[in-house]
């Protein structure tokens, strides 16, 4: 029996424009034929435009115009493709802007009833290269996106090989994207070269070729732009790692630096409100028990990771490195922090690890207004004291060396005595019950070897 | 005291770690909100996979974390296109319910138009939709551009109906909101993207991969894109010293020249740092292009399309290029003029600066709507 095609117009005329119509017609269960799906109607009723099958709202075939469709009438729904989709899936059918089902969906349970709705297609756009000592190659099915090509190699026009596709993958404009292999054997080079061709079966069809001919300018041209692209690109790949490491090592050494000095800040005022205000001697031996751990858990760490390059270590007044002797941390006229130090105050070198060259001390002012008069402990060591031209504009700077050799050493503590002082509650008859000598804007420590 | 204003977002993305440009939006969204004193709840509907550390991350960031469990989404509703609610079960909806009940919140805030189903029975005085994109119609446009459509897609009046559930939709650019305000009967405002200059405490390095670079995830419109702005290259026939970074470099993309393929970074500003000037020669798509931010954001010059700068009202010629083919010329004039160079380059920190400014300005006006809520 042949059903009417309603492909094209059929039944009552209407004057009616398509596309300002619902639809009203109902259909029965499709029946899915080579290339089509074919729709009887059981409820005869008006069509939005045509009939159209979706699969998971991809549309993978139509109807011609169709306005009304009388029961009985048959309508052809013709499938050109179908998409990459999760098996088994329902083909649904729709009219006008596909809102509601108008036949109950078809179903399709594996890729062999897809590839009898719309055949197996055929891979185009095919391009094979050698890569990794293989031919692997690629091509686009933009008919069935669930099927898997068979496929064969020809070598030197003779000799068959196995292809190995891979699994299907989704494009983004349909269809599917097919990659295979092709092994290569050195018997294939010949005394004219080798040359490979991918076969569609069943027709043997040859859907792209490869050649290796002992002399092909243009082939080889090709090649060679192609081989001078890699080779940049992988020279600026190996350039650009290089920088990128060097960065990397750079910013994480800082973050260390910054952890650790962090953590050396934190540590010492916590030994020191640990044990301030603790006289008796054995208060005195675990305060150094505890400094002698630390710095060599501190030695420890930095001797196993990167040193700093900075040639010194700056010491602010706010730093808990100013250790005891200091009053508390204030401001002169241009806002520039300074502490008074009484009769002698005590700085940490924040680097004890390090050979110190010499130490600078910048002071604002003295008590009295005079020459500051110190004397300098590097350790338990004298220390050579001179004053020198300020390099920061301080009117003072002491330069503190290690003495007698003026070679560098390992240093921890600064000790600074002042020979005057003076208190300016007896001074000048104010409330200020402290002994100050200098106020003091920092202290550098310069390392060397 | 007055209490903190305090809200729920109800989200089907991660915000820990933000690989995707989605994420990075939920989360900046809510750290504006937390900056501006609102307390911020996410209940999150797993459709994706999170990472492990995703879990932790995110309950230190929100002041509470609700997580569902992914549900099979229902039968497509249509033939041709998603319906509304087909992606949001009726288990989001009921947890909503249930937590509003509990908690006093100012207002719940649905990510996507596609989760407007949960606000249905939110107990709150503000039902806000974050809408991202716009879905209605999507498959056509897609269509238009021989695309197969994906992720979600319906029909503009499923997507009005949305719409209608909410008091304030937001749009993330201003053109998607006036086409959004010319279908709902909400109040509808746009709120921007949101990104740090990070140009201004991060240092630049003085090696570049190559003087151009495109940055993009692997979804159809960039693959699109750049496999257009590829034979664009090709046809001028001359050397172009381009890089190409992100997951789009897993598209196995065929391209007829030698790009510097940079691969996935962990970080963007690994790519940034390591270009002189970014291209986003988009030839479509919704939304708004944050990888054009960013690559601001980065201090980066930028040359792209008019649908790469959608939403962003720039002046500059190179902001508003036609197609790819004047991408390539913008290119090739770029890399022989110095002083375009450095114009580009002031325009483009001019319109990030317009940009963030308006965006902040978007953000008091949301929180201000909460708090009056």
């Amino acid at each position: 029996m042949t059903m009417p095609d309603m492909s094209e117009k059929v039944g009552k005329p209407s004057v009616v424009s398509p596309g300002n119509l619902s639809s009203s017609a109902k259909f029965a269960s499709a029946r899915a034929e080579r290339g089509r799906f074919v729709l009887t109607c059981i409820a005869g009723g008006s069509v939005d435009r045509r009939v159209e099958a979706f699969v998971d709202g991809i549309r993978i075939g139509s109807s011609g115009d169709l306005i009304w469709a009388d029961k009985g009438a048959a309508a052809v729904i013709n499938c050109g493709s179908f998409p990459h989709v999760a098996l088994p899936c329902r083909v649904r059918f729709a009219a006008g802007a596909g809102e509601t089902d108008i036949a109950p969906p078809a179903l399709i349970r594996s890729a062999a009833d897809a590839e009898r709705l719309v055949g197996p297609g055929r891979l185009e756009n095919v391009h094979i290269e050698v890569s990794n000592g293989v031919i692997a190659g690629e091509g686009i099915n933009r008919v069935n996106g669930v099927g898997k090509p068979l496929l064969l190699a020809r070598v030197n026009g003779e000799l068959l090989r196995e292809v190995r596709p891979g699994e299907p993958r989704a494009r983004d404009e349909g269809g599917s994207a097919v990659s295979f292999t092709v092994a290569i054997e050195p018997a294939d080079l010949t005394g004219t070269g080798a040359h490979y061709e991918i076969l569609a079966l069943p027709d043997m069809t040859v859907l792209a070729a490869l050649s290796f001919p002992r002399a092909d300018f243009n082939a080889l041209t090709v090649a060679i732009t192609r081989n001078e692209a890699s080779i940049q690109n992988l020279s600026r790949r190996l350039h650009l790692e290089l920088v990128r490491a060097a960065e990397l090592a750079e910013r994480r050494h800082t973050e260390q630096r910054e952890i650790l000095d962090a953590t050396i800040e934190y540590l010492i005022a916590l030994v020191y409100d640990r044990f301030a205000g603790r006289n008796d001697a054995s208060g005195a031996a675990e305060q150094q028990g505890v400094l002698a751990q630390f710095r060599q858990a501190v030695n420890d760490a930095v001797s196993g990771g990167a040193h700093d390059v900075a040639g010194y270590g700056a010491v602010r007044p706010d730093s808990a490195y100013f250790a005891d002797g200091w009053s508390w941390v204030e401001q002169d006229t241009k806002g520039f922090d300074f502490r008074w130090m009484g009769l002698g105050g005590v700085i940490f070198n924040p680097q004890p690890e390090r050979p110190v060259s010499y130490v600078t001390v910048s002071i604002g002012k003295t008590y009295r207004g005079v020459e500051p008069d110190l004397s300098a402990l590097l350790d338990a060591d004298a220390a050579d004291v001179e004053i020198v031209p300020s390099p920061n504009g301080a009117p003072y700077t002491l330069k503190v060396l290690p003495s007698p050799t003026g070679q560098a050493r390992l240093v921890q503590v600064l000790r600074l005595t002042s020979t005057t002082a003076g208190r300016p509650a007896e001074d000048e008859g104010t409330d200020d019950q402290r002994v100050l000598s200098a106020a003091v804007s920092g202290a550098v420590f310069y390392y060397g070897t | 005291m007055k209490r903190s204003p305090r809200v729920l977002i109800v989200s089907p993305v991660f915000t820990h770690p933000p690989r995707q440009g989605n994420a990075a939006r939920i989360l900046a969204f809510g750290r504006e909100l937390k900056e501006r004193g609102i307390i911020v709840d996410m209940l999150h509907y797993r459709l994706d996979n999170m990472p492990p550390e995703g879990d932790a991350a995110m309950r230190r960031e929100w002041n509470a974390v609700y997580l569902i469990e992914a549900m099979p989404h229902q039968d497509q509703s249509h033939p041709a296109y998603w319906g509304l609610d087909d992606w949001c079960h009726e288990v989001v909806c009921s947890t909503v319910a249930d937590r509003t009940r509990q908690v006093h919140y100012d207002a719940v805030i649905a990510n996507y138009v596609w989760m407007s189903r949960c606000l249905i029975e939110a107990r709150c005085r503000l039902r806000v939709i974050d809408t991202h994109d716009l879905f209605g119609d999507r498959h056509k446009l897609s269509l238009h551009h021989g695309l197969t459509p994906n992720w979600y897609f319906t029909s503009a009046e499923e997507e009005t109906r949305g719409f209608d559930r909410a008091d304030i939709v937001i749009g993330i650019q201003s053109v998607e909101t006036g086409q959004i305000a010319a279908r709902t009967r909400a109040q509808t405002m746009t709120v921007g993207h949101p990104m740090s200059p990070w140009f201004l405490f991060n240092k630049d390095s003085a090696t570049k991969a190559a003087m151009f670079g495109y940055f993009g995830s692997g979804n159809p419109w960039n693959v699109h894109s750049i496999l257009a702005f590829d034979e664009a290259v090709a046809r001028v026939g001359e050397s172009c010293d381009w890089a190409i970074a992100g997951t789009i470099c897993r598209s196995s993309l065929r391209l007829r020249t030698y790009p510097f393929m940079f691969g996935v970074v962990e970080e963007p500003e690994d790519f940034y740092r390591h270009v002189e000037c970014c291209i986003n020669p988009m030839a479509g798509g919704t939304g708004l292009k944050i990888k054009t931010i960013e690559a601001m954001a980065y201090g980066r010059a930028v040359i792209g399309s008019e649908n790469a700068f959608e939403g962003l009202e720039p002046s500059h010629a190179l902001h508003r290029l036609a197609g790819v083919d004047d991408v390539v010329a913008g290119m090739r004039d770029y890399a022989r003029s110095a002083s375009l160079r450095q114009e580009l380059h002031r325009a483009t920190r001019r319109l990030f600066a317009r940009y963030s400014t308006a965006t902040r300005r978007q953000y008091d006006a949301l929180a201000a709507a909460i708090r009056a809520a």
